[in-house]
């Protein structure tokens, strides 16, 4: 370990452990302690929130930290509560679960939908000359300057004008981060070495087959970056089904929230019940997949 | 299968295509094929993206509530918003958020990757706590917080009362109701321009610490030489992508205050929101949605050349 990395000679001066920490015992210490205290502030907030879910509701009322004794059943309870009798119902229309059965299948076709389109569109404007496809290209780009807001109003009346508000394709359509995606695979499919894709024509496929057994394995990362910035960033929209949606039942999850907190003003617990549960997916799949999500994200930060 | 993590562009993972011989072949064929592909984005991106841009910028020059006929106003609605002094504290709760919450973001951001980029037990686990809050939806954060800070059930006073501080009502107070919607959003934000930070420290190759540090550079100027002028271009890309957020926050403001108390916390976006969809004021609404546009333009441009020229 004593050795530099690429070179193969001793640093002097450094008898044991490497360059950068031979000198900082206390140093170590100290940096453990900071970022442990930052660790705890990040926590907090998310420790409070299951604390309060734990809590009766009468305690729920008090300036207390901890439940006593913790009352796990409220994460149940507050998932299926609501002030309307719904014991005839199935069990996919009771609670939260359409909220979450909405949430799910909306980002999930979201995210689909645009990987499928911005991988077609950047190939083609990666490998493919066509008339116009310059100008194209920088129409694509310049719309990721324009902020959602702009186009937003416009959006509005014309979803309702198709007769789409209130419907799940108002929530999908509008809401494909295309621009981004386009670009992101345009600028992937530019490294693909033009021979791969030449010997599968040599080779008697046409393009569409091209595109889609030798193309499209080849772009596994950029998709899958693509796939967690959209599917991210449609779980937690909020503006815009918020300003689509009608019906309680077509809710995404952070719009049903907000309409249980306005609606159950005094039911801190559950309150907190159900937001701790809206997150645990989102934690699950972070916590199993730490790596990809955050080179994803690097990856984003680290186009030009 | 999965994206790299050691902090390269995925594009580098293949020698670039283009080069001079290569080119020719880029033609294909069939000359058609190529839009075709590109053809179903082009009809989605048209109806809701081109289309409205060029609709909104011509409705902002007209009257139009959302039922009736637009009807001609020129410069009306721009007019409107520099007479209204709501417009004004808007602007000006917009530019004070994004004066403090990008900068503070950036100084945690660089802080905790600088930190995290030695070799250190819990590396991960501190990197991924650091994170979390970005993934989580902002309307349970703002939740969880307004409920910290809730004047009788939250558990800020409390806390506060214990080391002799007045408990107060926060989010009913003017002031600090806006300082904790900023707090709160640096505290959810930054992890995301820490995981880029860490990308850019990462390409950084150690031989220039080594050298460095044979030469007799401490810390302090092994960061001011090496670090940070070789991260420029990372500093630059979340400088200019979280201004660009920071213009238009919204979903904080309007679960935690709804741009209350009276106008204290009310940012450009919950003006559009309130003109558009409480008030119908469409045509003034796409107006105040092309001044947003405007801002984040001249900023990022004013930001392309002031990193430019320090370079």
């Amino acid at each position: 370990m004593t050795r530099v990395p690429g070179s193969g000679f001793r640093v002097p001066g450094t008898p044991g452990g490497t360059l950068r920490n031979a000198h900082r015992r206390p140093g170590r210490v100290v940096l453990h302690v900071i970022l442990l205290l930052a660790a705890v502030v990040m926590l907090f907030p998310f420790f409070f929130m299951v604390a309060t879910a734990c809590k009766d509701e009468a305690a729920s009322g008090k300036a207390e930290l901890l439940p006593k004794p913790w009352h796990w059943r409220n994460f149940p309870d507050a998932w299926m509560y609501s002030d309307q009798p719904q014991s005839h119902l199935p069990w996919h229309r009771r609670g939260m679960t359409p909220n979450l059965l909405v949430s799910t299948g909306v980002a999930v076709a979201t995210t689909l939908l645009t990987i499928l389109l911005s991988a077609m569109g950047g190939f083609a404007l990666a490998k493919h000359r066509f008339r116009g496809s310059g100008w194209w290209f920088a129409a694509i780009v310049a719309t990721l300057m324009v902020p959602g807001q702009v186009t937003m109003v416009p959006n509005f009346v014309t979803i309702a004008r198709l007769g789409l508000y209130d419907s799940y394709l108002a929530l999908v359509l509008p809401a494909l981060p295309l621009a981004f995606g386009i670009f992101l695979m345009r600028q992937f499919f530019l490294g693909v070495p033009d021979s791969l894709l030449e010997a599968a024509r040599i080779d008697g496929a046409g393009e569409w087959r091209t595109f889609f057994t030798v193309a499209l394995p080849l772009c596994k990362p950029a998709m899958a970056t693509l796939g967690i910035f959209t599917f991210m960033a449609s779980w937690n929209s909020f503006l815009w089904p918020l300003i689509v949606l009608d019906s309680r039942e077509k809710f995404t999850l952070p719009v049903a929230l907000l309409r249980f907190m306005e609606q159950y003003v005094t039911k801190e617990n559950y309150l907190m019940a159900v937001s701790a549960l809206t997150i645990l997916p989102i934690a699950l799949l972070f916590i199993c997949f730490q790596r990809a999500f955050l080179a994803g994200v690097a990856t984003t930060g680290l186009k030009e | 299968m999965m994206p790299r993590r050691d902090g390269h562009t995925t594009a580098d993972r293949c020698p670039r295509a283009g080069s001079a011989p290569e080119k020719k072949h880029r033609t294909m064929r069939r000359p058609g094929t190529g839009f075709l592909f590109l053809l179903p984005s082009l009809i989605v991106m048209g109806v809701f993206s081109f289309w409205p841009i060029l609709y909104s910028f011509v409705m902002s020059f007209c009257r139009w509530r959302i039922v009736g006929r637009p009807s001609w106003c020129g410069l009306e609605n721009y007019a409107r918003a520099v007479r209204s002094p709501i417009f004004w504290t808007a602007l000006g709760n917009t530019a004070l958020y994004a004066m403090v919450t990008v900068p503070a973001g950036l100084v945690l951001a660089l802080g905790t990757a600088l930190l995290l980029n030695n070799k250190l037990r819990g590396r991960a686990v501190y990197r991924g706590v650091f994170f979390f809050p970005v993934l989580v939806s902002m309307v349970v954060i703002a939740m969880i917080w307004s409920w910290m800070f809730s004047e009788n059930v939250g558990i800020v006073n409390p806390i506060l009362r214990a080391i002799g501080i007045e408990p107060r009502a926060w989010m009913a107070d003017p002031k600090w109701a806006f300082r904790i919607i900023m707090a709160m959003s640096v505290w959810k934000g930054f992890g995301y321009g820490m995981v880029i930070f860490l990308a850019g420290l990462a390409a950084i190759p150690r031989s220039y610490y080594e050298a460095a540090e044979v030469d007799g550079a401490g810390p302090w100027r092994r960061f001011r030489h090496i670090t940070w002028p070789l991260l420029r271009p990372t500093t630059l890309f979340v400088l200019v992508t979280a201004f660009i957020g920071s213009f238009q926050v919204f979903d904080q403001v309007y679960v935690m205050t709804h741009g209350g108390p009276g106008y204290a916390t009310t940012v450009l976006v919950s003006l559009i929101y309130d003109e558009a969809y409480v008030r119908f004021r469409m045509g003034y609404a796409c107006a105040l949605s092309y001044v947003l546009f405007a801002i984040i333009l001249v900023w990022t441009v004013i930001q392309w050349f002031m990193m430019r020229r320090e370079a």
